[in-house]
């Protein structure tokens, strides 16, 4: 796969992928192309490797993490009006979309490792073992992770149920 | 609580993921995201990371492949690229080259009434994308350029390219620009905004201005001067050899005024396929800058090159692309800079940048535009 086709088929996952770990899409259009001129410039390495898609994921992660190091930054400044627009309230169910516009607030809020590792294991859907993998990290780290972004979250949103079972490829509790 | 919260995270990262930009509108940033980093790699801040540079398809800009006139018959090989022969001279090549043109550039349009007080001081043609092969760019400001001819501050960018894709994504607000359908972005206006359209099927206009917090209705109505141009941006060099096969990058010129200005053409080496390297690690990158001035201020070995003496500065710090670079004043006020950055397992020596150099042809710059 030369990089012009990889870039046509995956950009759109990528660029998702990118704005749910930033929880910025503006941010996350910035990663993206630095990641990209990045990826390319070794393509023809990147290319050989068993998981192209995988190994590219990776470097918008680092690039993130090592953005939010740059910049000792913490939060991730979420307008308002966009939440509204996305998650208009309808009048027979206000419980729920009150509960969902809270997480998306909540979630912007978290510390950009806990964010990515909660992206990588709800959105991406994957394994502790392969979220350390991605971030160079022990199990039991990204656990941690997971934990305390679970706890913060829980802790927010009172009355929540636990998490009574993990996703298809472990447990989370 | 009425939503387990697995649930609730999922579907919250479900909606940020809708919040992502269009990815036409990443491959359309991707052009100036290269550019950077081509002036990055110039002034050899990036050391791991290679230029996007350009492949098959050249539109606009043209593209001077050398193949059969350089060193090695143009046929750069993947690794060891333009392996140095040491020659006895500078000035004396192992083969005869014939002298490539590179045409003047086409820039196509410009803003008949940019906001009062800013003036047109840079102009800019890449290549170098393969996802957006041809691009020209001319900008706008109050404040001048840097010695790198950066813009950093507030200013207003006119980018014509050649694409068959749309100006529209999520996030933008179709409106109507004399007649024809166009797209606003204001997704992070006042700061940066932009207006685009299509004036035929396969030219891209986009006008975008950054921390002019122009309003929506400014913006479009400066959209609206935006006319054809038969201006072009000449090459202020051309080359009389080189040390391989290469392809044109980029061209850029500018300035402040007459008096403060800079030129210049860079270019990545071809490989045995015909495509350029510069997204490899393999390829070489050879910059050529012309100007009233220098960037590279480092001490140098002193070495005699087109009848004056100059300094040859060797940069391994940059690597794994090792950097030279030959900078000369010229005598009337001009300073010659070569650059040429190559990756680890192949070299472009010494006498390969003097020889670049004394092969040049200097073409006299047009500087009428600048600071107007």
């Amino acid at each position: 796969m030369t990089f012009e086709e990889f870039v046509s088929a995956r950009l759109g996952t990528l660029v998702r992928y990118a704005t749910v770990v930033t929880w910025d899409p503006h941010l996350a259009e910035d990663i993206t192309q630095n990641v990209l001129v990045k990826a390319s410039a070794r393509w023809s390495r990147i290319a050989r490797m068993s998981a192209p898609e995988l190994y590219v994921k990776r470097m918008v992660l680092n690039e993130f993490l090592s953005w939010r190091r740059r910049r000792a930054a913490h939060l991730v400044p979420l307008d308002r009006a966009p939440i509204d627009a996305l998650a208009a309230p309808a009048p027979d169910a206000i419980g729920p979309y009150d509960e969902r516009d809270a997480m998306l607030r909540l979630i912007a809020a978290l510390p950009p490792k806990q964010r990515a590792v909660i992206a990588l294991r709800f959105y991406e859907d994957l394994s502790t073992e392969q979220i350390a993998d991605l971030l160079g990290c022990r199990t039991v780290t990204v656990r941690t992770h997971l934990s305390r972004a679970l706890a913060t979250l829980r802790g927010a949103m009172p009355a929540v149920p636990m998490i009574t079972h993990g996703s298809s490829h472990d447990r989370t509790n | 609580m009425t939503v387990p919260i697995e649930e609730l995270i999922r579907d919250a990262q479900e909606r940020q993921a809708n919040r992502a930009v269009h990815p036409d509108r990443i491959r359309a940033g991707l052009p100036a995201r290269r550019r950077r980093v081509v002036r990055q790699r110039r002034l050899g801040m990036v050391a791991v990371c290679a230029a996007v540079a350009g492949a098959a398809a050249v539109v606009t800009v043209p593209t001077v492949l050398l193949n059969g006139h350089g060193k090695g018959n143009g046929a750069t090989v993947a690794g060891a690229p333009a392996p140095s022969q040491a020659s006895p001279s500078a000035a004396a090549p192992s083969q005869e080259p014939t002298p490539p043109t590179i045409a003047p550039v086409p820039l196509g349009y410009t803003v008949g009434s940019p906001p009062a007080g800013l003036i047109e001081r840079s102009r800019t043609a890449g290549s170098g994308n393969s996802l957006n092969p041809s691009l020209q760019t001319r900008m706008w400001s109050a404040e001048p350029v840097d010695e790198y001819g950066d813009l950093k501050g507030s200013r207003l960018v006119l980018d014509v390219q050649q694409t068959t894709g749309s100006g529209q994504y999520s996030g933008v607000t179709p409106i109507t620009l004399g007649g024809k359908p166009a797209w606003y972005d204001g997704i992070d206006a006042p700061d940066k905004s932009s207006v685009s359209w299509k004036p035929d099927a396969g030219t891209l206009v986009t006008l975008e201005q950054h921390g002019l917090n122009l309003s929506r209705n400014a913006l479009i109505g400066i959209a609206e001067t935006v006319r054809p141009d038969p201006a072009t941006l000449p090459p202020v060099v051309t080359f009389g050899w080189l040390p391989g096969a290469f392809s044109v990058e980029n061209v850029d010129l500018s300035g402040n005024s007459t008096g403060s200005w800079h030129g210049d053409v860079g270019l990545s080496s071809v490989g045995p396929d015909g495509q350029s390297q510069g997204r490899s690690y393999f390829g070489a990158y050879l910059s050529v800058t012309v100007g009233t001035s220098s960037t590279e201020t480092g001490s140098g070995e002193p070495v005699s090159v087109l009848g004056r003496t100059g300094k040859l500065i060797t940069d391994p710090a940059t690597a794994p692309e090792p950097r030279l670079t030959l900078v000369v004043e010229l005598g009337d006020g001009t300073w010659l800079t070569v650059s040429a950055m190559y990756p680890v397992g192949g070299t472009v020596s010494k006498d390969d940048v003097l020889h670049v150099a004394e092969a040049l042809q200097l073409a006299p710059p047009d500087l009428s535009w600048i600071g107007r």
